[in-house]
């Protein structure tokens, strides 16, 4: 097989830009400001260099986002193709605001999940407001394991071509330089703003968050047993109303099954963080082209506010038709970029489908499997008789 | 160039189409009928086109005829006693508008040819150095591209593939695309708001060109990558 790579897509867009940027070069265009939340600007992520004690680290789960955002670029014809890259943001910007928690070394661990989890002690909910190379807003909701409330947020952030100065290796030649995400301090807010939200918070609200979490897990392997141990106030806030003895054997039982559940999730945390390494850099440079199609159109934008001439004259005319068919040009690009974006994502995105839905179906029947397999397990270990034929059964396909 | 007469190949998929209905029974489900439905509708637009200059018009000779009208008229309107200045001012900055316009139509029409890839979703109608004109086959009327310095539009009239293109101060371009047999033809229109439009048709045949033996697929960090590996494709 022969393989032959025309360098038409990214070189034409490049070439285009700089004939369109040549006379704005001395006064770089800036995205303009759009309605919405202000954006964040520069944030310092407060770190730790001694993690809390163990004991009062709260374990985090970031479920994949939602998507809110609409493309104006969108068309019938390629609607499916800005669906996709959609779609895979979905589950690759909960890895980077996975990342920047870790780095922060304020919590204990931090998973991406495919949806609620009973067993977790505060869990992010975040849908895509919008998502271009040139601003990222996003709705970031947390929620503690008795049902409070301690995030409730839009952030906004703005990337400019200091962001993409960093430009990773188009042709893959030598190694890649590792980008920032360009949007680091809307995550480094989130975090910050988690911190604050439980440095309100004392030790022994913390302790009793972790002993709600773990009952909560407990009562929902074994509502009989653990439901009494929460009161509920009617809005659905928990509350201890009492702990089960340090000694005793069902809590040690559910412990164990705690401990056999985070390894499941641990995998499926896995599969998203492989998914993010795989297309990182590929992300990167899309965000790179979506970043100089913005500042194009901003371009073209002001160039047309200047330029009301009669129709009478061909040179007119014939001005703005060029204008016209290049910035169709670009677009059919940028279009074009999209469609390569993800043709090249696709192994990954597939690889990430195959492994988390698997062949015991999608990531949610697999959770209700895990789940009425934890239970089961659970009851047989604790006396009672463990009927049906799903013991063999796998949770995770290998 | 090969010239071949057989009949319309639309017509010669609408049979396969058909038969295939017909084998499929009552299996088919409603959204595979009306996905063969649609494309029974459109005509078969894909394959090669190459310009034939005998039958197209010639621009020149358009805008002489377009310009004549426009004399004719204002003629006309003198012999009826309206000497007003402003009217023969109105001919000449009509005869000035109708130029320009020519010349544009000229213009975007240059390409001796083009090449249309048609789905059942979608058409695109590729010409050297211009974007290419993009319609889905399943819609109506369908918004494709807006910018400060142009929107487009498509749809389909009966079985024309209509492009309507709005550029800057008041002037519109439209192209008209229609298939029989082995011809094409395109009808573009210049109009601007106040006076007259200039139309300019052209005529395109099929034509088989050498295949490159090539399938390429676009990437985002390598362009198209193309390889050996290859099933023709209109």
């Amino acid at each position: 097989m022969i393989t032959i790579q025309a360098q038409g897509g990214p070189w034409l867009l490049a070439a285009l830009l700089s004939l369109s940027l040549a006379s704005c070069a001395q006064n770089p265009p800036v995205p303009a400001p759009e309605p919405g939340p202000p954006p964040v600007g520069a944030v310092t992520l407060m770190t730790t260099a001694q993690p809390p004690r163990e004991d009062l680290q709260l374990n985090i789960g970031v479920r994949v986002f939602e998507n809110a955002s609409q493309d104006l670029r969108t068309t019938p014809v390629n609607e499916t193709t800005f669906a996709r890259i959609r779609t895979m943001e979905t589950h690759y910007l909960p890895v980077v605001l996975r990342n920047t928690l870790m780095a922060s070394n304020q919590w204990g661990v931090v998973r991406v999940l495919p949806e609620d989890d009973p067993s977790v002690d505060l869990l992010i909910r975040g849908t895509i407001i919008e998502s271009s190379g040139a601003s990222l807003t996003l709705h970031v909701q947390a929620t503690d394991s008795s049902g409070r409330e301690w995030l409730d947020r839009v952030y906004s952030g703005r990337a400019y071509s200091m962001h993409y100065q960093q430009t990773p290796s188009a042709m893959g030649d030598g190694p890649r330089e590792e980008m920032k995400d360009p949007f680091l301090d809307v995550y480094a807010q989130i975090a910050n703003d988690l911190l604050t939200a439980k440095t309100e918070r004392t030790e022994r609200d913390i302790e009793t968050l972790i002993h709600i979490s773990e009952l909560n897990h407990a009562a929902d392997l074994s509502p009989d047993a653990f439901d009494a141990m929460l009161g509920s106030d009617g809005q659905g806030r928990l509350s201890l109303a009492r702990l089960p003895a340090g000694n005793d054997p069902m809590l040690a039982r559910v412990a164990a099954m705690r401990e056999r559940h985070h390894i499941f999730i641990d995998t499926i945390d896995e599969y998203y963080d492989a998914l993010y390494l795989d297309v990182k850099h590929l992300y990167d440079l899309w965000r790179q082209y979506s970043h100089d199609q913005v500042v194009e159109a901003q371009t073209s934008r002001r160039r047309a506010r200047n330029s009301m001439q009669s129709a009478d004259n061909f040179e007119v005319l014939r001005r703005n038709y060029d204008r016209y068919r290049w910035a169709k040009i670009f677009e059919q690009e940028f279009v074009g970029l999209a469609a390569g974006f993800v043709n090249e994502t696709a192994p990954a995105v597939l690889e990430l489908n195959r492994r988390v839905h698997g062949l015991a179906g999608s990531v949610e029947e697999q959770y209700a499997q895990w789940r009425e397999l934890l239970r089961a397990l659970f009851e047989l270990e604790t006396g009672g008789v463990f009927q049906g034929d799903d013991d063999d059964r796998l949770p995770i396909s290998p | 160039m090969i010239h071949t007469t057989h009949p319309p190949l639309w017509s010669l998929s609408a049979i396969a189409l058909l038969a295939a209905l017909w084998l499929h029974g009552p299996q088919a489900s409603a959204g595979d009928a009306e996905q063969l439905e649609d494309r029974l509708l459109r005509p078969d637009f894909g394959g090669h086109w190459e310009k034939d200059y005998g039958r197209s018009d010639h621009w020149e000779q358009a805008l002489h005829r377009t310009v004549q009208q426009v004399h004719q008229q204002a003629q006309l309107q003198q012999r009826r006693g309206d000497s007003h200045p402003t009217a023969i001012s109105s001919a000449r900055r009509q005869t000035r508008a109708i130029i320009s316009k020519a010349r544009l139509a000229e213009m975007i029409t240059r390409p001796d040819s083009v090449r249309i890839v048609q789905t059942g979703e979608l058409i695109r109608i590729e010409r050297p150095d211009d974007a290419p004109l993009i319609c889905s086959t399943r819609e109506t009327r369908q918004a494709t591209f807006d910018n400060v310095h142009g929107s487009e539009s498509c749809g389909w009239s009966r079985d024309q593939l209509v492009f309507d293109i709005q550029l800057a101060e008041g002037v519109s371009i439209q192209h008209r695309f229609d298939v029989e047999g082995e011809t094409l033809s395109m009808l573009t229109r210049v109009s601007s708001r106040g006076s007259r439009s200039f139309d300019l048709r052209h005529f395109f045949t099929r034509y088989e060109p050498r295949s490159s033996g090539l399938e390429c697929v676009q990437t985002l960090t390598q362009g198209q990558v193309c390889s050996t590996h290859s099933r023709r494709q209109r």
